[in-house]
């Protein structure tokens, strides 16, 4: 008798489908498992033994431990806010206007995120550098009398990380502003308010949710940032997870990286809280308009010229490390060091790719695309799952999936392999562990976008007797294609681009085109390297130009309907 | 519902795939498997196999490990079960710690006799030596002008941000470096030197790679790398602009071994990876391929190594010396460092 009953409510009162049950607790906690078991083990294994608090408080209170969480959070701060001051200009005409290259230039924005750590590195040496290109650049205008020589050191370790950040926080900042109802702003107008006044009181709080989480998460990013520290900091300046890594992989001291893993995921923990909140208040952007006013030259001249000088400064200052690393692609080594040519391309396709490597660059490719393509989808479906989902079946669930973020990433690895290291091949490792880091960033973005949609809508489909997969398909679909666009290239970037995980799980059986570079450059094949970056920069822009361009003739094909 | 029978069947799916694959990779029998770090030349990979292949009939699986910290880590978690048989390339500053931790078995190779004496880091071969090199200063002769020619030299002003070393603690050069300054200046004078060293580095790198990508950049025109690095360069881009520095003719060697693991369930056949890599098809195939030297006195250096490093005198400090006080000197090393 009771089935039915149930059954009935449940149609009446949400989306069918949604409904809190036991298989779906059941779904939460494997999830919630697969990213906390190894992390729990490895803690009960270095809490258990008999020193560890000791430990503990011995580290809290160490000169280390102070210096360490001045710079990190010093460092961090300033990344996060200089990124979000810098992408602002960006974001108003990226959300406000429509012009010409907008789209390929929104593709481009994702490609900073994807590039390994040790590229980015070579690429600010070759622009910014003592003997980089701009200071070449410099010295061409003598009455200037300066030079750039604060690479290495606390400036080059901040200016490394707004590089790496910055598009990010253009495009989501961006997307965040194209939500906002123009209306409002012409109401204000209206209503005699100034422009400063029109800014302060409407669009800055409607921002604010988005620069929270940005702000957070940029943060979280440059604080727990390894490779640029280590590389421009000269050892004079140490992240916790420096520390993490030379506790386990040089001192051999696994009960020492576990206590300072755990201190700084209480530290991220902290962060995390405040950010989350700032962000849960006010979510409503207001209603998505994708109409937006072309920026024409002889209609807004002003706005168009400072368009093009914000652009042209952004390039230069931000996007051309990565340009250097592509134009040294060119240039081979040796005795054609100073020509133009495609030595470097060439030695892709060879067999001296296979010995360095140990496998052909079309299987390489194919297993970068495959894994990525599989993480992608592993996290979008299940974030997604998660992130439509109203109820909450246990307390601070989105806490939960997104400190993930601030656990120590070796920490897990070494927990996942504990947990399965010698039951799973290397490739299932591989995924696990990249799902465990693009989860938090996907489930954040698709939950801030599903929360702007009007329930209204599905209830009303609902009501008029559409099923819960018609529902899905017919009307969810449609108004979140864009979000799960955007969350999609972001999981295949982050996959794509992810080192740490193929090769601490990967054992040498999964070769990615990171690891790939990473191993070429281990063997003095500097250029060949930067030629196999530029192949990746090349796909990994197909992949998302591809994927903008089916998003942009779909919503063209519903707007007509 | 069609979601839920979804993420049934997929979490199904990745179970039974797993079991699957947990079953091939457990196959026992005529198969080894090899650890090693992840840069470990592919062609010397390759003739192990083949050689295995056609020889024993037998399967080699080599797994890689990102570095040998890692590598050393996962021996130590897997010594009550151990899942490699053999061990290549943890270099002599891990022998103490293999012993202590008793990771290792002793096996005098057949081939024991033609191993370089100075070379033999154990009498009881608990690790047998493969491949040796030096870590050493190179320098690029069309930036520098004046090269320098001992230790000392290097304090000079001149050099001021012309430097790039590794950093000891996450770096095997970098480390060996480090001992190289307590073997020439002993435990009173190492810091010192370094506190006037300091001043010249450009940066600290993390690692080899990082290091040598910035020296080829044009950043600084000396790096600390390896004795034979100036060989690559002669060979595939057929300059000789890159020179190695043996600095007071002096320079501290790095000695890469292969061991059994202790309780490997196919131990006649690991006792014979360590005869292979000692035979003189293996042992031509190192300078070329791994860019060290080979351990037998009876292999020929190729041609391309007059370039590389010319030591005169190989510094060396006893290994339980360097285990009992390496900590305590890295921790030294870091204050004055950070001064």
């Amino acid at each position: 008798m009771n089935k039915p009953v149930t059954k009935e409510t449940r149609v009446k009162t949400e989306v069918p489908f949604l409904s809190v049950n036991f298989i779906q607790k059941f779904i939460y906690l494997i999830f919630l498992m697969a990213f906390y078991l190894p992390v729990l083990l490895v803690l009960a294994k270095a809490f258990l033994t008999r020193n560890a608090f000791a430990n503990l408080g011995q580290f809290v209170t160490s000169p280390l431990f102070v210096h360490t969480l001045s710079f990190s959070a010093q460092e961090a701060f300033l990344s996060a806010g200089l990124s979000l001051l810098l992408a602002l200009p960006g974001a108003y005409f990226f959300g406000r206007y429509q012009f010409p290259g907008k789209k390929i230039m929104r593709s481009i924005m994702v490609l900073p995120f994807m590039f390994p750590g040790i590229l980015v590195v070579l690429g600010m040496i070759i622009f910014y550098g003592n003997n980089g290109i701009f200071n070449h650049l410099v010295q061409g205008m003598p009455w200037l009398n300066w030079k750039f020589n604060h690479l290495y050191g606390f400036w080059g370790i901040v200016l490394a990380n707004v590089i790496y950040n910055f598009t990010f926080c253009l495009r989501m900042l961006g997307e965040s502003w194209q939500r906002i109802d123009p209306k409002l702003m012409e109401a204000s107008k209206l209503l005699g308010a100034g422009p400063y006044s029109t800014w302060k009181r409407i669009t800055l709080p409607l921002l604010m949710p988005t620069m929270a989480y940005l702000f957070g998460l940029v943060f979280l990013y440059s604080f727990l940032s390894f490779t640029v520290v280590l590389v421009l900091g000269g050892y004079l300046y140490k992240t916790f997870e420096v520390l993490i890594y030379i506790e386990y992989n040089q001192k051999l001291n696994f009960n020492q990286a576990t206590v300072i893993a755990t201190v700084q995921t209480l530290i991220l923990a902290f962060f995390l809280s405040i950010q989350t909140y700032l962000s849960r208040r006010s979510r409503h952007l207001g209603d998505y308009s994708p109409v937006l006013p072309k920026l024409s030259r002889r209609r807004n001249p002003v706005l168009c010229s400072l368009l093009i000088s914000y652009l042209i400064l952004a390039t230069f200052f931000l996007i051309s490390p990565f340009v250097a690393v592509l134009s040294r692609s060119f240039y081979g080594g040796g005795a054609l060091e100073n020509t133009f040519n495609f030595k470097n391309y060439a030695m892709l396709f060879s067999d001296q790719f296979g010995f360095t490597v140990g496998q052909d660059f079309i299987t390489v490719l194919g297993t970068s695309i495959g894994i990525a393509v599989l993480v992608a989808l592993i996290t979008l479906i299940t974030a997604y799952w998660f992130a439509r989902s109203r109820s909450r079946p246990f307390q601070n669930i989105d806490l939960w999936f997104q400190l993930p973020l601030g656990i120590s990433f070796l920490t897990f690895a070494f927990g996942v392999l504990m947990v399965a290291g010698r039951i799973l091949p290397s490739w299932i490792l591989v995924v696990w562990a990249q799902v465990f880091i693009t989860f938090p960033l996907i489930y954040s973005q698709l939950k801030t976008a599903r929360s702007e949609l009007p329930e209204s809508l599905l209830e009303a489909a609902a009501t008029l007797g559409a099923g819960s997969w018609k529902i899905f398909r017919s009307v969810e679909f449609p108004l979140m294609k864009r979000a799960i666009g955007t969350a999609f290239s972001y999981a295949m970037a982050l996959s794509l681009g992810d080192l740490t995980a193929v090769l601490v799980l990967g054992r040498g059986d999964s070769i990615t085109i990171p690891v790939a570079i990473y191993r070429l450059i281990g063997h003095y094949q500097f250029t060949e390297a930067t030629a196999l970056g530029g192949i990746y920069i090349l796909i990994a822009l197909l992949l998302l130009i591809g994927f903008e361009t089916v998003n942009h003739r779909d919503s063209k094909k519903m707007s007509r309907q | 519902m069609r979601k839920q029978v979804f993420g049934w069947s997929l979490l199904v799916l990745m179970f039974l795939g797993g079991s699957c694959f947990g079953e091939t990779t457990q196959k026992q029998g005529q198969q080894l498997t090899v650890y090693t770090y992840a840069s470990f030349p592919i062609p010397l990979i390759q003739a192990v196999k083949d050689h295995f292949q056609k020889e024993l009939g037998a399967k080699v699986e080599f797994k890689s490990f990102s570095d040998t910290g890692p590598l050393f880590n996962q021996l130590l978690q897997e010594k009550q079960n151990p899942l490699a048989d053999v061990v290549i390339g943890l270099d002599n500053n891990y022998l103490v710690k293999a012993v202590k931790y008793d990771l290792f078995l002793a096996y005098r190779p057949q081939n024991a006799a033609q191993i370089k004496k100075e070379i033999i880091m154990d009498k009881q071969f608990r690790m047998t030596p493969f491949d040796y090199g030096y870590i050493v200063f190179n320098y690029d002769r069309e930036k520098l002008g004046r090269v320098p020619l001992s230790y000392k030299d290097l304090l000079e002003p001149y050099y001021k941000g012309k430097i790039i070393i590794e950093n000891p603690r996450t770096s095997s050069p970098g480390q060996v470096f480090l001992l190289t300054t307590v073997a020439l200046y002993g435990e009173k004078g190492y810091l010192n030197y370094w506190r006037a060293l300091k001043k010249n580095l450009l940066t600290i790198a993390p690692g080899w790679d990082e290091a040598y990508g910035i020296y080829t950049n044009g950043e600084a025109p000396i790096v600390l790398s390896y004795g034979t690095s100036p060989v690559y360069h002669l060979l595939h881009d057929h300059t000789e602009r890159y020179q190695a520095l043996v600095l007071d003719g002096a320079a501290y060697a790095q000695i890469e071994g292969a061991a059994v693991v202790k309780d490997s369930k196919n131990r006649k056949l690991a006792q014979k990876l360590i005869d292979y890599v000692l035979t003189p098809e293996f042992q031509t195939m190192i300078p070329e391929n791994q860019y060290m030297y080979p351990v037998r006195q009876d292999v020929p250096l190729p041609q391309s190594f007059r370039i590389a490093a010319q030591v005169k005198k190989v510094l060396n400090l006893p290994t339980s010396k360097v285990d009992a006080n390496l900590e305590k000197w890295l921790d030294q090393w870091e204050k004055v460092i950070n001064e």
